[in-house]
């Protein structure tokens, strides 16, 4: 049982063994560091207030996935339906429609930077669960039982989505090749 | 470099993509955002807009059922009206006013 309000301590301990897992967890998915660092902050405070939460059933880290991508969802889905509400639209000084600049992970080498950044814009247009179960599996190397597990999916419903993912993954690129323009 | 070879290089960047390490004053902030009161929430802008839209489509339906009444009213005087018409005191001079019937 997870309990940090009388041990401050234990709680600080806690967000340093853990927040760089979340933190680049969230960054991947939703490619904004700044966005990336607020979730995480948020993931914590959740952590912080309903402990109870937590029922032993999956490792912490597990759950502690499951809370970031639930943020990100959220967020994600915010950020996406802000440009459509009529409202908006209607009062919006225009600056919100501009398309969001590249995505340079703070992770890639200078080398790599210009093939990234067609991998996260690629990734981007991947449906939510493909993405998510890319990034796990791709980025942060979890096997497909941990993904199941994040994702509250069969091991078999994870390798559909993988497989999935990789096909889209390389249709979308395959749309984007620049010998082609 | 043909499409495919292309395409397998980008999907093969995703190993160049290495961990970073997070903010070092993460878990003060948190700490700091935990000390703050949470503020009393707010009306979202988009709830207020939707409302003062509203509010003016019920004003100017009241308005324009108001104008249609007015309209359609038909052109009887009233009672009071009725009265300053028998007795002739709408007009201005003293000495035509029907005064016989007082």
């Amino acid at each position: 049982m997870l309990q940090f309000r009388d041990d401050p301590t234990a709680y600080r301990a806690f967000i340093l063994e853990h927040q760089d897992r979340v933190f680049n967890l969230v960054l991947n998915k939703v490619q904004q560091p700044e966005d990336a660092e607020e979730i995480t902050q948020d993931v914590f405070i959740d952590v912080f207030r309903k402990p109870e939460a937590f029922r032993g059933e999956a490792a912490v880290s597990t759950w502690l996935y499951r809370i970031a991508l639930n943020k990100c969802i959220d967020h994600l889905r915010k950020k996406n339906s802000r440009g459509k509400n009529l409202f908006t639209r209607l009062f919006s000084s225009g600056r919100e429609k501009e398309e969001p600049a590249d995505f340079i992970h703070p992770g890639v080498l200078s080398e790599n930077r210009e093939q990234t950044v067609f991998l996260f814009k690629a990734l981007k247009q991947l449906p939510g669960k493909q993405h998510t179960a890319w990034i796990l599996s791709e980025l942060d190397n979890r096997t497909n039982r941990e993904i199941s597990e994040i994702m509250a999916l069969t091991v078999p419903a994870v390798e559909s989505l993988l497989f999935r993912a990789r096909q889209n993954l390389r249709k979308i690129l395959s749309g984007m090749y620049p010998g082609e323009k | 470099m043909n499409k495919e070879k292309w395409i397998d290089n980008i999907i093969r960047s995703a190993g160049a993509v290495q961990p970073v390490t997070s903010n070092p004053w993460m878990a003060t902030r948190i700490e700091a955002r935990l000390q703050e009161r949470v503020p009393a929430s707010r009306l979202s802008l988009q709830w207020l807009m939707t409302a003062a839209a509203i509010m003016i489509i019920l004003a100017a339906m009241n308005i324009a059922v108001l104008r249609k009444n007015i309209a359609e009213r038909p052109a009887v005087p009233s009672g009071v009206q009725s009265v300053i018409n028998e007795y002739g005191w709408s007009n201005d001079d003293p000495y035509s006013a029907n005064l016989s019937k007082q």
